[in-house]
C-alpha cells in the first residue's frame, strides 16, 4: 500500500503567519492568564491568589457587573440592529437604480472613519448646549434634551453611533449575498404568481442565512470588543450607564493600578467571546446538516 | 517536480526574511562616526509651559553640544499608560514630566550617584521631594512645578447681574454656590458654578470642612468622616440643584475639564487651579473680566496642592539625564521656567523670595498665598503613594451619586471598601 507522505510546503508558508500570532496573540493571551492569578500593586511584590480576581468580579465587584450587563445590552441592540438594517440596506443597493455606485460609496462612507473622528462629530451633534440636534429642535420650537446626561438615551445613541458607523461593511457583505441568488429562481418564482413578499420569505431569507451567519458573528464579536466609539462618545456615562467592559479592563488597569483584577476580567470577556462563537458555528453547521 | 518547486519557493521566503535582518545589522555596524548621546524626554503639556520648556531644552542643546535632547509631547490623558507599557517594554524615555511618579518606581533611576550638586535634592520643597524618594532613599528625580488649587470668577457676570462679589476672604462653598446661582438667573448663562470632574479638585472642595480621603499618618481612611461626608453631600446636592451642571460630572470616567465653559463666558464660577490663569490670559483676553480667588473657608481653607515632577528612567545615558534634570533644576532655569509658563516654583529659595509674574501677578499671588494657607492634610493627601487610585475610585462613585445610580451613603461606603482593598 501506498504510504501517503505528508508535504512539508504548507507548513513552510504558514509558519511566519503561526510565527507571528503566537507572538503577538498566544504568548500574551498565555500571560494575560498567568497575570489574573496574582493579586498586583506597583507597591508589593504580587502575590499569588489563584482563582481569586474572578470570584471577586462575579460576587464582589458592582462595577464589573454593571459593565457586562451594559455590553450584554448594547450586544443585543447592536447585533440586532447590524442584521436587521444590513438587510435592508443590501435589498435597496441591489435594485437597478441610477446612481446606485454613489449610494454604495455612501452607506460605506462611514466605515472608513476613525472611530475616534464618529464618535467626535457626534458628540457635536449629541451636545447639551451647542449641538446640532438640540438646535434643530428648538428652531422646530421644542426644547433640547440633554441626549448624553440621560442614561437611556445614552445607551441608544452609543448603539446607533456604532451602527451608524459600521452598517456600511456589513450591508455589502449581504449585498454579496444577495448578489450570489440565482436570477432564475426569482424569474421562476414570478413566473409562478409569487410576489415580492413571498420571494423574500422563500427565496432570498432562506438562501441569505449563510451569509448573515456570517454577520452574526463577526458583528457579536465587534459588538463585546466595543470601546472606542462609546468612550469618546459618553465617556461610559451618565455615571456608569454605558461603562462597557473593555472600559472596566482600562480603568482596573491604568487608573486603579490593578493589572491582576484587569487580566482576569480581560479573560472572562475572551471566554465569553469564544464560546459565543463555537456556539454560533455549532449552530451554522448543524443547520447545514439539516 | 511539484514538491520541488514548493520547497524551492519556501527556501526563498527564508532567505529573503534573513536577508532583511542582515541588511539591518549590516547597516548598524557600519553605522557613522559617535553621534552625540541622546536623552529622551516626554513631556506633557498644560498649554503654556510648552514654549518655556522647548525654550530651555534648546538652551541646553546647545550648551551641551555632546546631549542632544529629544523632546517630545503626549496627551497627558494617556501618559501613565504609555509610559507604564513603554517602561514594561524596556523602552521607557530617559526623563518625562509625570504626576504619579511612584507609578514607575520599579523603572526609575536613582539619580544621587550622578549628581555634580549633591545637595541638589534638599533645594526643593520637603513634602513634594517625598514623591519621587523611594523607600531606602533613593531620589528618583525632583518637583519641577507645584500647582494650587482654587476657584475663578467672572467679575463681568457679577456685575451684570448687579451683585457685588464677597468682601471678605473668608467665604464658604454654600455662600459661592448660592451667589453664582443667582448671577446664573439674572444674566440668563448655562452653568453658575462647577469644577473640574477629578478626585483632585473634589479633594481640594472636602479640605474646607476638614474632610479628605487619608488620616494624617498616611496609614488609614477618612473617607466616611463626618466632615468629608457632609462635603460630599453638598458635592452632590449642588448636582442634583442644578447649581453645578451634569455636565461636566456625569461624563463617565476620566477626567473633564471646564475651562472651555469657563473662557467662552459661560460659566460664573469655576473650581479648578493656577495652570488655567495663563492660559486664560491668553484665550480671554479683554472678552470679560475674571479673577482668582481664594479657596472657601469653612474649618479651614481649602484647596490641594499638587504639581509634576521630572523623574529619570534607567537607560543608556545616566549621567546625561542628571545633567539635564540639574539644569532644569537650577534656580535660574526654574525662576524662566515658572514666570513664562505661569507655575509656581518648588525650589525653597524661588518660594521664600517669591517670583515675579509677567501678567496676572495678582491671581499668581493669590494661588501663592493659598499654597501657605494649606491645611497639612491636604499635603498628606496630595502626596500619598496611593492618592490617584483612591481619588479616582471617589471620583467615581460620587459620579454615581450625581447620576442617582448610587445614594451618597451607599457610594462613601463603596468608595471606601475599594480604598482599603488599594492600601494593603
Amino acid at each position: 500500500m501506498k504510504k501517503t507522505r505528508i508535504p512539508l510546503a504548507p507548513y513552510l508558508f504558514l509558519f511566519p503567519n503561526i510565527l507571528v500570532f503566537s507572538v503577538f496573540i498566544i504568548l500574551p493571551a498565555g500571560y494575560n492568564f498567568y497575570l489574573s492569578l496574582f493579586d498586583t500593586s506597583p507597591f508589593r511584590p504580587a502575590e499569588f491568589i489563584g482563582l481569586g480576581n474572578f470570584f471577586y468580579l462575579l460576587q464582589k465587584d458592582d462595577l464589573f457587573r454593571r459593565a457586562l450587563s451594559n455590553l450584554v445590552i448594547f450586544v443585543v441592540g447592536d447585533v440586532g440592529g447590524m442584521l436587521v438594517g444590513s438587510v435592508l440596506i443590501g435589498i435597496l443597493l441591489n435594485q437597478k437604480v441610477k446612481l446606485r455606485g454613489f449610494f454604495r460609496s455612501a452607506f460605506f462612507y462611514p466605515v472608513l472613519l476613525s472611530p475616534v473622528v464618529v464618535a467626535l462629530v457626534w458628540q457635536w451633534i449629541l451636545n447639551n448646549q451647542f449641538g446640532a440636534l438640540n438646535a434643530l429642535l428648538n428652531t422646530l420650537g421644542s426644547k433640547g434634551i440633554p441626549w448624553l446626561l440621560i442614561p437611556q438615551w445614552s445607551r441608544f445613541w452609543s448603539i446607533f453611533v456604532h451602527l451608524w458607523a459600521t452598517l456600511g461593511f456589513y450591508s455589502l457583505i449581504v449585498l454579496a449575498g444577495l448578489q450570489s441568488i440565482p436570477a432564475e429562481l426569482y424569474e421562476a418564482a414570478f413566473v409562478d404568481g409569487a410576489d415580492r413578499k413571498r420571494q423574500f420569505f422563500y427565496i432570498t431569507f432562506p438562501l441569505l442565512l449563510p451569509t448573515l451567519m456570517t454577520v452574526l458573528v463577526l458583528s457579536t464579536i465587534r459588538g463585546f470588543e466595543i470601546f472606542d466609539h462609546v468612550y469618546i462618545l459618553t465617556g461610559g456615562g451618565p455615571g456608569t450607564a454605558t461603562l462597557m467592559m473593555v472600559q472596566y479592563i482600562y480603568r482596573a488597569a491604568f487608573q486603579m493600578d490593578q493589572f491582576g483584577l484587569a487580566a482576569s476580567a480581560s479573560f472572562l470577556l475572551f471566554l465569553i467571546i469564544f464560546l459565543l462563537t463555537v456556539l454560533q458555528y455549532l449552530l451554522g453547521k448543524r443547520r447545514e446538516a439539516i | 517536480m511539484k514538491r520541488l518547486l514548493g520547497i524551492s519557493i519556501s527556501l526563498l521566503f527564508v532567505v529573503a526574511i534573513a536577508t532583511v535582518f542582515a541588511a539591518g545589522k549590516q547597516e548598524a555596524k557600519s553605522a557613522p562616526a559617535p553621534q552625540p548621546t541622546t536623552v529622551r524626554f516626554v513631556w506633557f503639556t498644560d498649554g503654556p509651559d510648552k514654549p518655556a520648556i522647548e525654550g530651555l531644552v534648546a538652551r541646553f542643546n546647545q550648551a551641551n553640544p555632546d546631549i542632544k535632547v529629544e523632546f517630545s509631547i503626549v496627551p497627558f490623558a494617556e501618559l501613565n499608560q504609555l509610559l507604564t507599557t513603554q517602561a514594561a517594554a524596556g523602552q521607557a524615555p530617559d526623563m518625562a514630566r509625570v504626576t504619579e511618579p511612584y507609578r514607575f518606581f520599579q523603572y526609575t533611576l536613582d539619580i544621587r550617584s550622578h549628581l555634580k550638586n549633591t545637595n541638589f535634592p534638599k533645594e526643593f520643597m520637603d513634602e513634594p521631594m517625598k514623591l519621587v524618594t523611594g523607600a531606602n532613599g533613593e531620589i528618583y528625580g525632583i518637583p519641577h512645578d507645584l500647582t494650587m488649587n482654587g476657584p475663578f470668577v467672572n467679575v463681568s457676570l457679577f456685575k451684570k447681574a448687579g451683585i457685588p462679589l464677597p468682601a471678605s476672604e473668608k467665604v464658604t462653598w454654600e455662600e459661592w454656590m448660592q451667589l453664582a446661582k443667582q448671577v446664573k438667573e439674572k444674566t440668563g448663562v448655562p452653568f453658575a458654578a462647577t469644577a473640574d470632574r477629578s478626585g483632585h479638585r473634589l479633594d481640594g472642595f472636602l479640605q474646607s470642612y476638614g474632610g479628605g480621603f487619608f488620616t494624617e499618618d498616611g496609614k488609614g481612611l477618612r473617607i466616611s468622616s463626618p466632615e468629608t461626608r457632609k462635603g460630599l453631600e453638598d458635592f452632590v446636592r449642588y448636582h442634583k440643584e442644578g447649581i453645578m451642571p451634569l455636565d461636566i460630572w456625569a461624563g463617565g470616567t476620566g477626567y473633564v475639564g471646564a475651562n472651555q465653559q469657563f473662557v467662552n463666558g459661560l460659566l460664573v464660577f469655576y473650581i479648578s487651579g493656577n495652570w488655567q490663569v495663563a492660559q486664560f490670559n491668553e484665550t480671554i483676553k479683554d472678552k470679560f473680566e475674571w479673577k482668582a480667588v481664594p479657596n472657601a473657608f469653612i474649618k479651614q481653607w481649602g484647596g490641594m496642592p499638587g504639581g509634576k515632577f521630572l523623574i529619570a528612567f534607567k537607560g543608556k545615558a545616566p549621567v546625561q539625564v542628571v545633567r539635564l534634570m540639574e539644569f532644569l533644576g537650577s534656580a535660574e532655569s526654574m525662576t524662566e521656567y515658572a514666570s513664562k509658563a505661569m507655575f509656581l516654583p518648588t525650589r525653597k529659595d524661588l518660594l521664600a523670595k517669591g517670583v515675579q509674574y509677567p501678567v496676572r501677578n495678582e491671581d499668581m499671588n493669590t494661588f501663592i498665598k493659598g499654597l501657605a494657607n494649606l491645611p497639612k492634610s491636604a499635603f498628606v493627601d496630595n502626596y500619598h503613594l496611593r492618592f490617584g487610585p483612591v481619588a479616582n475610585e471617589v471620583r467615581d462613585r460620587i459620579t454615581q451619586a450625581i447620576t442617582g445610580e448610587l445614594t451618597v451613603d451607599k457610594a462613601i461606603e463603596l468608595a471606601e471598601a475599594k480604598a482599603r482593598e488599594l492600601l494593603k
